[in-house]
């Protein structure tokens, strides 16, 4: 799920890691703690937008086809499995088979697709911002060995999906196709693929650790080179982010935004209302501080 | 400049082989010098590279002693032999760890627990140095091989070292990033006293900035010392004859008196003018001109694989039955995306490519198998991960062959393969897969043969031994298109050659109009006597006919 970096020129990118990570914590815990349409809607769209804007609306479309056809089918299987809910919309009866359509299902499966919709679109986000460096720069004082290790996978992941596809075309001249046969042909000949593919990593594999080591890796606690400073927008950026989301958890405490009982599902509760506004903050504070940072350009 | 390192007495022996792979070699080398070590295929110089660090010492019986600094080498701490011996490998592909160019050099000093302020100022000065600065944030995959390779060497480099060890460094690069490559050493050998110590095929560059030369035989030192005396000496040896780069070979073969003698193109010219020898031409054998009828007709062909950057771009080609045609370009021109189109692997977007006026990829596999035989520039990507012998026998039946143990056994002698025929293809030499390769290619009598880069990183011997078997199928009647930056090889064996530039390629031209009509992609040997001889590629094609006017 990544369809590339943000610019590094937007002041989204470049706040510290440490406030980009509060602000995508924050913005998952959001999308968990309401499952009322219209807040759940308000996010999706909010995400989708905020997205949209950063990584071009073009690019963002040709991904969100294949979410727009998870989301119906989730919505889809809610329908058909919720056969006790409230509100019946549509029925059908083929001898003892009853098939109910019901308000409660419509409500609890779009706001479930619209969920996880926001939550993939959010994840997209969170690797165009939150890049391997910055991730790896959070990482390494508590845990520098997988810090490395999620480095080192990035080069070697995508080596790996490009010796995959050269050997996909070359094998085709020994006789693997995998465009061809029937599907157990099919994943027959992958697996002779992949195995091809696993002798060839492992060599060259076992020749790079003989490299690193010649670098002196291992050699002795390793110094990181990646360092950010705090800047005065973090600490402004990070003290919105925390107002805004200490508002929205007051308002959830107070019971607003959830339903608890499936049964009791509504499209729209009247203090919902109240939330939308805090909840479009918080999603497009970036917006705002995008619009800070033109506005102070000299 | 004092004694930097000394080798004492080396012996070493891998398990199981039967001879030892380096023996009783002595030698010393100084601070400062640029060594470059010779020797054919298991000859035991990646051997001797690799003992001079301690990490890279391979699995083996080892006797005598490498001192570096008056202290063995093996006593070397992890962190100072990182920091005082860089390596550089061949493959530009295998070093890098990292996802971008500036984590790739930061990666060297964090292992070494440089702070990341010391961290900034040399990866800023070295980057500045080595032209590196505007590539820093660029991702490692998007780098072409060259620029690989360059940033492999400043990852060596940025750690200050006193040695750097390079395994045949532009073996994997055309002449052209080569020569960048090679240039951007010397800098570094001349301008901050780095010692380098490499081994190399191809000496032609090389040479004209080595100070000491070591040729090896059979594990065993033949020769320490200067460049001139040390190529005299290759000369005198069979083994190490084809190693001698064209410009002295030119001096040696036609006993031109020259001293030092000339490596360079300008040194032979200031040579033979001062001596005023007069050259002139050998009759040449022109090849009949055959009536022959299209084999395989490219038609108006556009490939992409992004949008907006076209690889090929309306190519129009005919190769005629029985040709041998070479395709010249530098890494990158497309010359690969063609060959892997003409071999039906893969789909241009517009435009057709018919065999036999059948459309190439409409073909079934197993009948395009057994028409047309396709080598890879990197031969494992066609491999199976089998025995030799399996390999073989697995891509007869494929492609129907009627006596499949004739035709492997066959296959074997032919490709000198016989005595590695149990060992997995993967274990092979790099020479040796790229015979197999060949021989999986062959194997079926295909009509059509497409090689890419078949000569690519392989010794002279084995490059003659290859161009040997391609000459036997081609008088077959097999027809042959290759891919090539080695000029010298392309025009001794090639009947028609084709420049690739810009997505599409040249009118094909008979090989010694190209290359005789060339200004920079011809041989050396055209580059040397193209004012007394234009038509002379090789020293064989010329004559000396006088020498400072006596007959």
């Amino acid at each position: 799920m990544n369809i590339g970096t943000v610019k590094s020129t937007t002041f989204f990118s470049q706040v510290h890691p440490l406030v980009s990570i509060l602000y995508f914590v924050g913005l998952f815990t959001l999308l968990l703690t309401f499952n009322h349409l219209l807040l759940i809607g308000t996010l999706f769209v909010s995400v989708l937008l905020l997205s949209g804007w950063y990584f071009s609306f073009h690019r963002l479309l040709t991904f969100f086809k294949g979410i727009v056809t998870l989301m119906i089918v989730i919505v889809l299987f809610n329908l058909i499995l919720n056969q006790n809910g409230r509100g019946l919309l549509w029925q059908w009866s083929l001898g003892v088979v009853n098939l109910r359509i019901t308000r409660t299902g419509f409500l609890y499966g779009c706001t479930m697709a619209l969920s996880l919709g926001a939550m993939i679109v959010a994840f997209v986000l969170f690797n165009g911002i939150v890049t391997t460096p910055k991730l790896s720069y959070l990482l390494f004082p508590v845990v520098p060995r997988l810090a490395m290790l999620l480095t080192i996978s990035l080069r070697l992941v995508s080596l790996f999906i490009q010796k995959f596809r050269r050997l996909a075309m070359f094998q085709k001249t020994r006789g693997i196709i995998l465009s061809e046969g029937n599907w157990r042909q099919r994943i027959r000949k992958t697996g002779r693929l992949l195995r091809i593919l696993f002798i060839d990593s492992v060599s060259s594999a076992m020749e790079t650790a003989v490299l690193m080591e010649a670098r002196g890796f291992g050699a002795r606690k390793r110094s990181h080179y990646q360092s950010y400073t705090w800047q005065r927008a973090d600490i402004i950026f990070s003290g919105g982010l925390i107002t805004l989301f200490a508002v929205i958890l007051m308002c959830r405490w107070q019971g607003w935004g959830w339903t608890g009982d499936v049964y009791q599902f509504t499209a729209i509760a009247h203090t919902d209302w109240w939330l939308v506004l805090p909840l479009l903050g918080f999603v497009n504070l970036p917006l705002l501080g995008e619009g800070m940072y033109r506005l102070w350009e000299n | 400049m004092g004694e930097l390192i000394r080798i004492d007495q080396l012996n070493f022996h891998y398990p199981e082989q039967a001879r030892p792979a380096l023996a009783e070699v002595s030698l010393t080398i100084e601070s400062g010098t640029f060594v470059t070590i010779v020797g054919a295929t298991g000859s035991g110089k990646t051997t001797l590279l690799k003992l001079l660090k301690p990490e890279l010492r391979p699995a083996g019986e080892q006797t005598g002693q490498v001192i570096f600094h008056d202290h063995s080498v093996q006593t070397l701490s992890r962190k100072a032999s990182a920091q005082q011996l860089g390596y550089v490998t061949q493959d530009p592909q295998t070093q890098p760890i990292m996802a971008t160019v500036i984590e790739e050099l930061a990666f060297s000093l964090e292992n070494v627990g440089v702070d990341a302020a010391d961290m900034t100022m040399r990866i800023a000065e070295l980057s500045n140095f080595l032209g590196l600065d505007k590539l820093l944030h660029r991702s490692i995959e998007s780098l072409s091989g060259g620029q690989l390779q360059l940033v492999n060497l400043a990852s060596v480099l940025v750690l200050k070292p006193e040695v750097i060890l390079l395994d045949e460094p532009t073996a994997q690069l055309d002449p052209t990033t080569a020569q960048t490559f090679l240039a951007v050493l010397r800098q570094i050998h001349d301008e901050l006293g780095v010692t380098i110590i490499l081994t190399e095929h191809r000496l032609n560059q090389v040479l004209a900035m080595t100070d000491q030369l070591i040729l090896l035989a059979h594990g065993r030192v033949d020769y320490v010392g200067p460049v001139s005396a040390g190529l005299r000496q290759m000369y005198q040896t069979q083994e190490l004859r084809p190693f001698v780069p064209p410009i002295p070979e030119f001096f040696l073969a036609h006993e031109l008196a020259a001293q030092p003698l000339p490596l360079t193109v300008t040194a032979g010219r200031h040579a033979l003018q001062m001596a005023d020898y007069k050259l002139v031409g050998q009759e040449q054998t022109v090849p009949p001109q055959k009536q022959m009828s299209p084999l395989v007709v490219v038609n108006t062909i556009s490939k992409s694989y992004v949008p907006g950057e076209t690889i090929l771009r309306q190519l129009d080609l005919t190769v005629y039955s029985g040709d041998w045609l070479a395709i010249i370009g530098k890494n990158g021109s497309g010359k690969s995306t063609l060959l892997t189109v003409l071999a039906g692997l893969q789909k241009p977007q517009h435009g057709k490519i018919r065999l036999n006026q059948r459309t190439v990829w409409k073909l079934k596999n197993k009948d395009r198998l057994q028409q047309i035989g396709y080598l890879s520039q990197n031969p494992t990507e066609q491999f199976s991960g089998r025995s030799v012998t399996a390999e073989l026998r697995a891509q007869a039946t494929l492609v129907g062959v009627s006596d499949v143990a004739q035709a492997v056994k066959r296959m074997l002698t032919v490709c000198h393969l016989t005595a590695v025929a149990d060992q997995n293809a993967f274990d092979l030499s790099g020479g040796q897969q790229q015979l197999l390769g060949l021989g999986l290619a062959l194997i079926g009598k295909p009509t059509l043969l497409l090689l890419d880069e078949p000569t690519k990183g392989l010794d002279p011997v084995t490059k003659q031994y290859i161009g040997g078997i391609l000459r036997q199928g081609h008088h077959a009647g097999l027809t042959i298109v290759m891919a090539s930056h080695d000029m010298d090889f392309c025009a001794a064996f090639a009947l028609h050659c084709t420049f690739m530039f810009n997505g599409q390629v040249s009118q094909p031209q008979l090989t010694r109009d190209f290359f005789t009509r060339n200004f920079f992609s011809t041989t050396p040997v055209n580059r040397l006597v193209k004012q007394q001889v234009p038509e002379a590629l090789f020293w064989q094609d010329v004559r000396c006919a006088t020498k400072g006017g006596e007959s």
